[in-house]
């Protein structure tokens, strides 16, 4: 299945430059989205859902808007895991400002105006840490799937032997023989589809679900 | 004082010499004559009043004496025999005398008021030539009948110049049509006279002089005369135009500071379409350099290239009116237009300061006599006025709200209302005075130029503090009235 066009959100309150963003993107190839305020583009219904759409995607955020601060939109959206990364423009740019967007995590930081190719670079450069992260958020939703198919025994045994215990630890501390214990990690790896330890304890690093050592 | 005395004594003995020797004179003329005693009884009387006319009282009743003496010596029987036989005698001499005196003492008072009224003409003279300005009277058909020794004086003129012209040829040429149609107006009308005009001062300097003329009527209320004074008001003039061009110049200062504090939304406000230039051009050739190009977007992106750029150029053309050095030149203006075009300047300004700008504009307002240029810069200040108040504010919305009304039959009204720390009421007054201030960097010139500038306009400047939160400025400007 082809990938389907990256999708650019411009949010911006001048009507020219939001028109002129909206040109040169789409000149590049690139469908974009044009906002007026930041809560027109919060009450659009497509970014509330990103994680469900197939196209990647990234957000061209003007520092000044009439209602939100561009840098409150980035915290809003980071605390509603609105993942999308941030090109931000703006009029006049402070290094202040410019430190805590890049802090926040945004991709790039332009001060109008700016060459076009600084720009689709910058936006070329968001659009591929969303589909990184797209493809890290699938991975990890896969993961978890996987996670949630096992038992709650076999959940105990994969916690310890990625922890490191011998089958016979293993076996000691759950109270059960070690002919089960192989049998359940049988059925882990094979659930978790691990060609070997190493890759479950990666997996087990990716969920998260590394227990504290008890000794 | 010491020659006083021989002439007073001079004063009394002339007559006294002269009456005695016009009386002998006429007593031998009349004796060689034979003339009646009547006739010459009276003659003396008339001797004797020509007398008090000259001296005192004391000639006069010597004098009368003497006539006396002379008319019973030589006219009556017994000739050069003064009896007293007979009463007649007796009262035919005192009747005499009576007379005399009566007479004598009727002349000097005659005389005294006579003196009196030419001491107060002499005065009144006085007065008039060395009143400080430019006295006249003038007959009803307009010509000049009178004219004070300053008005001489002043102009060079001799009085048979003066008179023949009226003034006239003193005036300058280039205002001499129109003072000589409004004198003549005035006459028609036969209504007071108050107007400028320049007139040339004998060292040939020509100057303003404030020409004011009243008609005098008689009971019929006919215009008998016109009385006017001339004033110099070259002097005045010109300190009024000095202290009008220090204070245009400092409105002007006042303008660039104002507009160096909305330094960085002015440069945001350009920024924006010089930002949207970029976009557009770089779109275009990126649409040109497709396979095949897409000219309609091409053209589209060209379009926006055009709006932008005239967009830009008209902030610049916006600032560089207001930055710029001009005389007051009040016309006709659209109150509503001036707010909005503001309004285009300070937007940015607003959004910075996390302020919304509302305007309440009244439709079809009147049209208002005033200067644009001046008329924003005052708009201008409020609202900055207005987003500082509010800076400090963060429990509330900071609202700025910009409304025009109608205000009163003749008046149109401009209200800059805040939502910000408000005012203390004892200095809503003291914010007007020049170099009070709150801010750090600030002149305090703000306010007291605006209110100068309104009431140049013939308006009003005040604040009023609101009912809830914050402060109102609002001025007034005279409606547009098409005679003038």
């Amino acid at each position: 299945m082809p990938e389907p066009t990256p999708i650019v959100f411009v949010v911006d309150d001048d009507e020219s430059v939001r028109k002129s963003l909206g040109s040169l993107l789409r000149s590049a190839g690139l469908s974009v989205e044009t906002f007026a305020s930041a809560q027109q583009f919060l009450d659009s219904p497509r970014p509330n859902s990103p994680n469900n759409m197939d196209a990647p995607s990234c957000l061209v955020l003007d520092v000044r808007l009439p209602d939100v601060h561009g840098l409150d939109l980035q915290r809003r959206m980071a605390e509603v895991k609105l993942e999308i990364p941030i090109v931000f423009i703006t009029g006049h740019g402070d290094i202040p400002t410019s430190v805590r967007a890049m802090k926040a995590g945004a991709v790039e930081f332009l001060t109008k105006p700016f060459c076009d190719q600084d720009l689709l670079d910058a936006i070329g450069q968001a659009i591929e840490r969303d589909r990184a992260g797209r493809r890290q958020r699938a991975e990890l939703a896969e993961l978890r799937g996987r996670y949630e198919s096992l038992t709650p025994r076999e959940r105990e045994v994969m916690e310890l032997v990625v922890a490191g215990r011998l089958n016979k630890q293993v076996a000691a501390e759950l109270g059960i023989s070690e002919v089960t214990v192989k049998i359940h990690r049988g059925q882990v790896m094979g659930k978790m589809r691990a060609e070997s330890l190493a890759d479950l304890v990666r997996m087990s690093e990716k969920l998260g679900i590394a227990r504290a050592k008890t000794w | 004082m010491k020659h006083n005395r021989p002439d007073r004594f001079w004063r009394s003995a002339a007559p006294c010499l002269f009456g005695s020797l016009g009386l002998a004179l006429l007593t031998f003329v009349c004796f060689r004559l034979q003339v009646n005693p009547t006739t010459v009884a009276l003659l003396y009387l008339i001797v004797i009043v020509l007398v008090s006319l000259r001296g005192n009282f004391i000639p006069a009743a010597l004098v009368s004496i003497i006539a006396y003496l002379f008319l019973d010596s030589f006219f009556t029987a017994p000739l050069f025999h003064p009896a007293m036989s007979q009463p007649l005698d007796v009262v035919a001499p005192i009747a005499f005398l009576t007379t005399a005196l009566v007479i004598t003492r009727l002349m000097s008072r005659v005389r005294k008021s006579f003196q009196e009224i030419e001491a107060l003409k002499d005065q009144l003279r006085l007065v008039i030539d060395t009143i400080p300005g430019l006295v006249w009277s003038a007959l009803p058909d307009g010509s000049a009948e009178f004219l004070n020794q300053r008005w001489l004086e002043y102009t060079g003129l001799s009085l048979a110049e003066g008179l023949d012209w009226g003034g006239r040829v003193a005036v300058h040429p280039e205002d001499r049509a129109r003072f000589v149609d409004e004198w003549r107006a005035a006459l028609a009308a036969g209504k007071p006279l108050e107007t400028e005009a320049r007139l040339r001062r004998a060292d040939g300097e020509y100057r303003s002089l404030l020409i004011r003329a009243v008609p005098l009527r008689d009971e019929q209320g006919k215009i008998v005369k016109w009385y006017g004074t001339s004033t110099d008001i070259e002097d005045r003039r010109r300190a009024e135009e000095t202290s009008r061009k220090a204070q245009a110049e400092l409105a002007h200062v006042t303008r660039v500071m104002t507009m160096g504090e909305l330094a960085a939304s002015i440069a945001h406000e350009i920024n924006q379409p010089l930002a949207a230039i970029v976009n557009n051009g770089s779109a275009c050739l990126r649409w040109l350099a497709g396979d095949p190009p897409n000219l309609d977007e091409a053209r589209e992106t060209a379009r926006g290239i055009i709006c932008d750029g005239t967009r830009a150029g008209e902030v610049i053309t916006r600032i560089r009116a207001l930055l710029r050095k001009t005389e007051t030149q009040k016309v006709r203006l659209d109150i509503n237009q001036i707010i909005q075009e503001v309004v285009l300047l300070t937007r940015n300004e607003a959004v910075r300061n996390g302020v919304a700008l509302r305007m309440e504009l009244a439709a079809d307002l009147p049209p208002v006599l005033g200067d644009r240029v001046q008329l924003q810069q005052i708009i201008l200040n409020l609202v900055i006025n207005g987003v500082e108040a509010m800076a400090s504010v963060t429990d509330r919305p900071r609202e700025l709200l910009i409304s025009s009304r109608q205000h009163e039959a003749d008046q149109v009204l401009v209200a800059v209302e805040d939502s910000g720390v408000g005012i203390d009421r004892e200095n809503l007054e003291k914010i007007f005075d020049a170099f009070y201030t709150t801010k750090s960097q600030g002149l305090g010139m703000g306010l007291a130029i605006s209110r100068s500038i309104v009431e140049d306009h013939g308006g009003r400047l005040w604040a009023v503090p609101n009912d809830g939160p914050g402060t109102t400025f609002q001025f007034t400007l005279l409606k547009y009235h098409e005679e003038r």
